[in-house]
């Protein structure tokens, strides 16, 4: 349980002065001073250990990473150059009734299905067909497969989106799956 | 060495992050939003029920009095039948088979049955969409992968990720003060979106690896699968023998002494296998519990693991703790809940850049203010309508399609933006005023309370936040010439 005591607050205040360093750099110096730099991330890497110190890695680990990123938020949110809010500017633009070309509905269509379709194959049978080849624990290589199942689907699915020809990333993943189908039901 | 990306992979990166974002950006934003909102599930479940008996000490008496109560209650026995016992978060006791459920009262007897109000609604609706449960789970689950492709992508599409690092402007420029707090909102929380994506994704595919798995290489023996990950159910022939539930505990204080138990399962009850299972949280640790085994007369049998078994069987037990915000108390689920919200504020602001970027307007604008709005009023007239005793699915749906063919209708996004932030305040007000007239206003429920004061509190800071708008709006439209006279 979050409690306020000594180990807590130590952590927030070294977290926070770490953030405050970093950006103090960032602000004033121009990311040009090592030292501002160096004591930045290890004023933060402190609060990390006294994370880890008060409330184990596990809870350590979550609890950094939530008061790094709140920490940051706030010198962001300081920083802000506030002014004036200006009218929305959407009415002066014209209003049009969009219709999407045959071209580009069939090429929307054709990325999705690949993403969606063939790197989930792909991706999925990869995953199992290492776990074959895998040494070590069974329980430790699935729960091992089975994140990386998801992140290298999203690995393709941002190779598929970034790329211009379809083709390539089409056909890589059909190979994938085949090769991977070879090596788990053969 | 540089790490630098050339500019032609920043250039298709952006594309490729466009195109994902664009894809998923309504389903992340509801999912997202309701994920935010889940995080104090428990807090609307108390809320929503405010009158159950709530208490946190129970005796081994009160479980078997429950156990007996429940069993004459329903018409045939269930394999296993759960006590969910009493935590700080939720001081209610409830029995279930899975299909029958009731809280208990402090004499074990049985009390009410949960609601599956708007809290179950809410639920639902970020675990699956209210999609049939394995498909909507699986679809959920794909929105982490996407995540997970949204944060690869926007990490290598942004080479001013140093340069910018704390770079806020606010009222500049739509598209520049929208990109600053996509870009800031995103980057500062990077591992921890990456963390929730990833769970995600582990807790809705999970299924798909297993189906698959266990077809090639288990003989489709699924069970064979999930006991490789997570330990098998200990083996009993014994006859069914009287539950000794004192003993158990007892056992457990003296096996487990740190242990936290939150619920216990009874399987096989009053037949042959019959043994008892206790589930329980240990300090520290992000593993959702540890299963420790008893016989009917309290002797212990074994544990599980999964506190001290394989890493991966950690691992897997311990993302569900992790992707929820169900550890270290209330502050750790507020701080969830805000972390939840700025990744709804990334998926409306990465839609915002991208319309504010275009040369045109259409209708595309007013859908994407009647969503980002609209859900949350929805979500208000869902709450009210299940008040009232009305389906909440069935109002968030009307009420989120209106919305879309008013501002469809209206074609001022301004306009549409403001109608429904002061129907969002009034919808917040009336679910306070709905909840007074069934409750009552003497001696209500302390979380019922304070859930009732923030929820008029934003229900006034919206009406009031649309009043000073909407004036700002009119003074902007007067000419500089005429201000300053």
């Amino acid at each position: 349980m979050i409690e306020f005591n000594d180990l807590n607050v130590l952590a927030i205040m070294a977290n926070m002065s770490g953030v405050c360093v970093i950006y103090w750099d960032w602000k004033y110096l121009k990311r040009a001073q090592r030292l501002s730099k160096i004591s930045g991330w290890g004023l933060v890497l402190l609060a990390l250990y006294v994370w880890c110190l008060r409330d184990g890695w596990e809870f350590g680990l979550t609890f950094w990473l939530i008061t790094s990123a709140c920490s940051a938020w706030f010198f962001s949110l300081c920083d802000s150059q506030s002014q004036r809010q200006q009218p929305s500017k959407t009415t002066d633009k014209t209003y049009r009734f969009q219709i999407l070309s045959r071209a580009r509905v069939g090429h929307s269509l054709a990325t999705f299905l690949v993403v969606c379709v063939v790197s989930l194959i792909a991706c999925c049978f990869f995953s199992l067909a290492l776990f074959t080849l895998l040494p070590g624990d069974e329980s430790n290589n699935l729960v091992f497969i089975a994140f990386l199942f998801p992140l290298l689907w999203a690995l393709a699915s941002y190779w598929v989106c970034a790329t211009k020809r379809l083709r390539t990333p089409l056909f890589s993943l059909i190979f994938i799956s085949a090769a991977s189908s070879l090596l788990l039901f053969l | 060495m540089s790490v630098k990306p050339s500019a032609a992979l920043v250039k298709s990166s952006l594309s490729s992050h466009s195109w994902l974002g664009l894809s998923v950006a309504l389903l992340m934003y509801l999912v997202c939003l309701s994920g935010a909102l889940v995080v104090f599930f428990e807090e609307f479940e108390r809320w929503e029920q405010p009158n159950i008996p709530e208490y946190v000490d129970y005796s081994p008496e009160l479980i078997s009095r429950a156990v007996d109560n429940f069993s004459q209650r329903v018409d045939s026995l269930a394999q296993s039948i759960y006590v969910v016992l009493p935590t700080e978060a939720v001081p209610r006791i409830h029995v279930s088979d899975g299909e029958n459920e009731w809280f208990v009262n402090q004499d074990g007897s049985l009390n009410e049955s949960p609601v599956e109000g708007w809290t179950y609604f809410l639920k639902e609706l970020h675990i699956n969409l209210h999609l049939p449960k394995m498909l909507g789970l699986i679809f959920v689950g794909i929105l982490g992968v996407m995540l997970c492709a949204l944060i690869i992508s926007g990490l290598v599409a942004h080479p001013r990720i140093f340069k910018d690092a704390f770079k806020l402007r606010f009222g500049a420029n739509k598209a520049k003060e929208q990109a600053d707090l996509h870009n800031r909102l995103s980057v500062w929380g990077t591992p921890f979106y990456f963390m929730i994506g990833l769970t995600g994704a582990f807790i809705g595919l999970v299924s798909i690896i297993i189906a698959v798995g266990a077809f090639a290489l288990y003989e489709n023996d699924h069970e064979a699968m999930i006991a490789a990950v997570y330990g098998g159910d200990p083996v009993i022939t014994t006859e069914a023998a009287p539950l000794n539930f004192k003993a158990t505990l007892q056992s457990l204080s003296q096996v487990a002494p740190t242990a936290q138990p939150i619920y216990l399962v009874v399987h096989n009850l009053k037949k042959t296998g019959q043994f008892i299972e206790v589930a329980a949280t240990l300090p520290q640790r992000l593993i959702y519990s540890e299963m420790y085994r008893f016989s009917s007369d309290g002797s212990f049998i074994n544990q599980q693991g999964l506190s001290d078994g394989k890493a991966g069987r950690q691992i897997a037990y311990s993302v569900y703790r992790l992707h929820f915000g169900h550890f270290g108390g209330f502050a750790v689920k507020i701080f969830y809940g805000l972390m939840g919200l700025a990744l709804t504020v990334i998926s409306v602001t990465g839609i915002n850049i991208w319309l504010a970027k275009r040369k045109h307007r259409s209708y595309l604008n007013d859908v994407w203010v009647a969503c980002v709005w609209g859900t949350p009023l929805a979500l208000s007239g869902a709450a009210s309508a299940a008040l009232v005793g009305q389906s909440a699915p069935i109002s968030f749906l009307i009420i989120l399609l209106g919305s879309i063919s008013c501002c469809v209708i209206a074609k001022n996004e301004h306009r549409a933006r403001q109608m429904l932030l002061a129907s969002l305040g009034f919808s917040l007000l009336a679910i306070v005023g709905c909840y007074t007239v069934i409750h009552g206003t003497s001696d209500q429920h302390p979380v019922a309370f304070m859930l009732n004061i923030i929820l008029s509190i934003l229900g006034f800071g919206l009406l009031l936040m649309t009043l000073s708008r909407r004036r700002k709006y009119r003074e902007s439209l007067i000419p500089p010439e005429i201000t300053s006279l």
